[in-house]
């Protein structure tokens, strides 16, 4: 088998909780990307985003590389890792220096103070720091600056969206990872990664949402004027929607997750009262019938629920008429019928369902929104590797242990 | 103009001079006292909170804490048993009163839907009427969805209270479920309910003790509150909002008061006769504005519509203009009227009532039924069967399930149990920590939480 050569490829993993993704992507030399392919494995040990049972997952990852190596014929050495759970969360921080030489002028130096400070500012105890990412400079506390250096003022301020979670969770998903002899490059928070797959910067200028509704969470993220201003993580998904059908329709799980998938839908207006849905007898399950109007109502009442609270939780940031891009709904739960209906119901801007994606490579992916995540990594893996680019021989060594341990909390 | 001083001979004529002992027994009642204690910069007099379980007593804000049954339920909560709670506290109720050592009068808050409750409450408030202490209560109705024991146990404690306190104000959950969704955080609503709840009695007091440019009385408050007879189905008696605003705009001030969460579906206005109007204001609520604005509530309410004012000033407020409307029900209607004049014990329920079922009511309770179906309303349009009871109409319904002639029967509607009572499945997101917001497990189906009925 002939392995490509390390340094051209990334490779993005998302441990999901219906199915762990790796896919790998060829940094060519015109600055393009490549998805060489993808290799993916049902999920396993893992709920709501997080992992429960760590050798479980730590299979399904294993199968999941394996199956991405096959196929694509790279040996996956490191990876970027797509984190998520409703642990994480993010703040807004503002940090100033002053510039105290004598003509005042800001310097790469006042600029490291601030990514410096930023990095001082509290988070809880047991957190840490998944990105911080930065919003705006400020020029004498008024005027926005995208490149401040080189520019005359007495004071030099930014803002920062600093996104962090539980240490030990963090850890652990990193763990699952790092003990199957694969590094772990950086983490990138999954609704983060899937905006890169699907915004373009004037989409992020004018303001847009994207919501990415996976099967253990949904999880947004908000840019305005090109930034991060917001993240979140609801730990309700579409496994949540099989549980509630599998419940309320007396079916095995299995079998009310199949139904969700052939039948699913989200309104119950316009379904006849008496019509029904025949599952058909396989060797697993008899025949048997059920109402449609019965399913669209369990599947409408926890849609309807789980956006109603992120609407609750932007309707705080009072932004809605700066977001004119709209909202851009992605993710496997994404392709239920009857989404766009019930968001329009509820969100005060353009609704759009992203179903496909435009890149280089196997297109087999492109329609694919449940990949958007690991599609949106690769892109942050390969600005990552444009901006920290790898050292070479005993540094790199170096770097390599380094991001091993701080990956754990130990340096 | 005239204008009367607050400082004035005729600006003091208080109920009492001396500010309330304020107790919240339950958890419903510590919740509001808790939001009295932390919403307010006027304190109605020492503060108490009592209940069974020692979670919520350290939990709350109250200056005093009482835990019934120490040597029963070891601060865990009273388990459903209200022989228990109610043994619990007549055994303690020397300690008890000891506690309640001060004050003239006191105001008692409860919601009757719990144990503690509708248990605990009853004894208390017997013993500080022996006690010569005045009593203002204020209790909460359980929602009709819940079992038919809580409905019983209701009544019953409100009728206990009815006969000993002074002024008993009833309101129903019920109400939150006027425009309620199935998307609603009832949890929510039920918060609300309560800081509306406490905002209206902090200025109750406040008018009832302060005196002001316009006097409530107690005696004129208990006029326009109807004490339903014993047995009677009839549901709450006040229905109350509360708004503050620091604008000048009254008509918007008005307008959100009527706007308040009971006041939502629209059943004030079908049983209200009398409205106690609170006003309070800053230093520039002159007697010609505070006229002004209560005419403008006036013109607003409708016809026929007993209307008691009550106008304070306080200095502390600034601009801020804050309004309470407690909408009463002053006489009662036909059935309770027909039910007063039976045989009380005909109403006596079993001490240890059951839930009972439509399937096996007994043959006079069949009748009972029989003879109202033949009057031409098929119970089974308001009972429950298809959808656990989210119609408030439907859920009122309920109210004058009485035959036409000859003795009340008692109705037995079918009850869904109330999810709370219910231990939680967490089914596949066991190992996972629960995902809670704003007091819903969203682990647990929607349409569960939501009271919604599948048909399978």
């Amino acid at each position: 088998m002939f392995f490509k050569k390390e340094p051209d490829v990334v490779v993005a993993l998302e441990v999901g909780t219906s199915k762990v993704v790796a896919a790998v992507g060829e940094l060519r030399k015109d600055g393009s990307l490549y998805l060489l392919g993808v290799g993916e494995a049902k999920s396993s040990g893992v709920r709501k985003g997080e992992v429960v049972d760590f050798q479980t997952a730590q299979q399904t990852i294993s199968e999941a590389v394996s199956d991405a190596e096959n196929k694509t014929e790279v040996m996956v050495g490191e990876v970027f890792l797509a984190v998520t759970g409703s642990h994480i969360t993010s703040r807004t921080v503002r940090v100033k220096t002053n510039t105290d030489d004598e003509d005042h002028m800001i310097t790469p130096r006042h600029v490291e103070d601030l990514d410096a400070l930023a990095q001082q500012q509290p988070i809880p105890a047991d957190h840490a720091v998944i990105h911080q990412l930065l919003q705006h400079y400020y020029i004498d506390e008024k005027t926005r600056s995208t490149h401040p250096i080189g520019l005359n003022s007495h004071h030099l301020e930014a803002t920062y969206q600093v996104i962090h979670g539980l240490e030990n969770k963090l850890a652990c998903a990193v763990r699952s990872v790092a003990e199957l002899d694969v590094d772990v490059r950086g983490l990138a928070l999954a609704p983060y990664a899937s905006a890169q797959a699907i915004l373009t910067r004037d989409q992020k200028n004018q303001g847009s949402v994207v919501i990415d509704l996976g099967a253990g969470t949904t999880d947004y993220v908000v840019y305005l004027d090109g930034a991060i201003i917001h993240t979140g993580v609801l730990g309700v998904g579409g496994d949540h929607m099989t549980q509630d059908i599998s419940l309320g329709l007396k079916l095995p799980y299995q079998r009310a997750e199949m139904v969700k998938l052939k039948h699913g839908l989200l309104s119950p207006k316009g379904i006849h009262p008496d019509e029904q849905i025949t599952l058909e007898r396989d060797h697993h399950y008899d025949e048997r019938s059920i109402y449609t109007h019965s399913l669209a109502k369990i599947m409408y009442a926890r849609q309807w629920e789980t956006l109603n609270m992120v609407r609750e939780d932007l309707n705080q940031l009072n932004l809605w008429p700066r977001l004119s891009s709209g909202i851009y709904f992605t993710g496997g739960a994404s392709q239920v019928r009857g989404l766009r209906e019930v968001a329009k119901e509820l969100f005060p801007v353009p609704v759009q369902l992203v179903q496909e994606f435009s890149f280089e490579g196997d297109l087999t992916f492109s329609r694919r929104p449940d990949l958007s995540t690991v599609l949106g990594l690769l892109q942050y893996a390969q600005n990552y590797e444009t901006i920290h680019p790898k050292k070479a021989g005993f540094g790199r060594v170096v770097e390599l242990f380094q991001n091993a341990l701080s990956m754990v909390g130990l340096f | 103009m005239i204008e009367f001083s607050k400082t004035g001979p005729l600006a003091h004529n208080p109920f009492h001079t001396t500010l309330p002992l304020l107790i919240g027994v339950g958890q419903a009642g510590i919740s509001v006292i808790d939001e009295i204690r932390l919403r307010h910069e006027w304190i109605p007099g020492r503060m108490y909170a009592v209940d069974t379980d020692l979670q919520a007593i350290r939990g709350s804000v109250a200056t005093e804490k009482f835990l019934i049954g120490k040597e029963r339920f070891y601060g865990m909560g009273s388990l459903g048993d209200r022989h228990e709670v109610t043994r619990a506290v007549q055994d303690q109720m020397d300690d008890l009163v000891e506690m309640f050592d001060a004050g003239d009068w006191a105001l008692v808050v409860c919601g009757l839907g719990g144990t503690v409750g509708s248990a605990a409450t009853p004894e208390i408030v017997n013993a500080l009427k022996n006690r010569g202490i005045q009593i203002v209560v204020q209790a909460m109705l359980p929602f009709q969805f819940e079992s038919q024991e809580r409905q019983d146990a209701a009544r019953e404690a409100r009728a206990r209270l009815e006969a000993e306190a002074d002024l008993v104000f009833v309101t129903a959950n019920d109400r939150l479920l006027g425009d309620c969704t199935p998307s609603d955080d009832l949890r929510e609503l039920i918060h609300l309910h309560h800081q509306e709840v406490a905002c209206s009695l902090v200025d109750f007091c406040r008018l009832l003790v302060e005196g002001g440019m316009i006097q409530l009385s107690l005696e004129d408050c208990q006029e326009r509150v109807v004490a339903l007879a014993r047995g009677s189905r009839s549901t709450e008696n006040t229905w109350m909002s509360h708004t503050s605003d620091r604008g000048e705009n009254v008509e918007r001030l008005i307008e959100d008061a009527l706007d308040g969460i009971q006041f939502h579906d629209g059943r004030v206005w079908e049983k209200a006769d009398s409205m106690i109007v609170g006003l309070v204001g800053g230093a520039d609520l002159s007697m010609d504005r505070s006229q002004d604005i209560l005419r403008t509530l006036r013109n607003r309410l409708p016809d026929g519509l007993d209307f008691l004012p009550g106008v304070l000033v306080d200095n502390r407020l600034e601009a801020e203009l804050r309004l309470t409307l407690i909408a009463t029900q002053s006489t009662a209607e036909f059935a309770d009227t027909v039910v007063s004049e039976l045989d009380e014990k005909s109403f006596t329920y079993p001490e240890d009532a059951e839930t009972e079922r439509l399937d096996d009511v007994n043959p006079e309770s069949a009748k009972g039924i029989e003879e109202y179906n033949q009057a031409g309303i098929d119970h089974e349009e308001i009972n429950l069967g298809e959808e656990v009871v989210s119609d408030a109409d439907s859920i009122y319904e309920q109210d004058f399930l009485l035959p036409q002639h000859g003795t009340p029967q008692r109705y037995f509607s079918e009850q869904e149990e109330l999810p709370l009572d219910r231990k939680a499945d967490r089914g596949r997101f066991e190992k996972t920590d629960p995902t809670t917001i704003n007091g819903q497990d969203l682990d647990q189906p929607t349409f569960q939480r939501m009271g919604m009925k599948i048909r399978l």
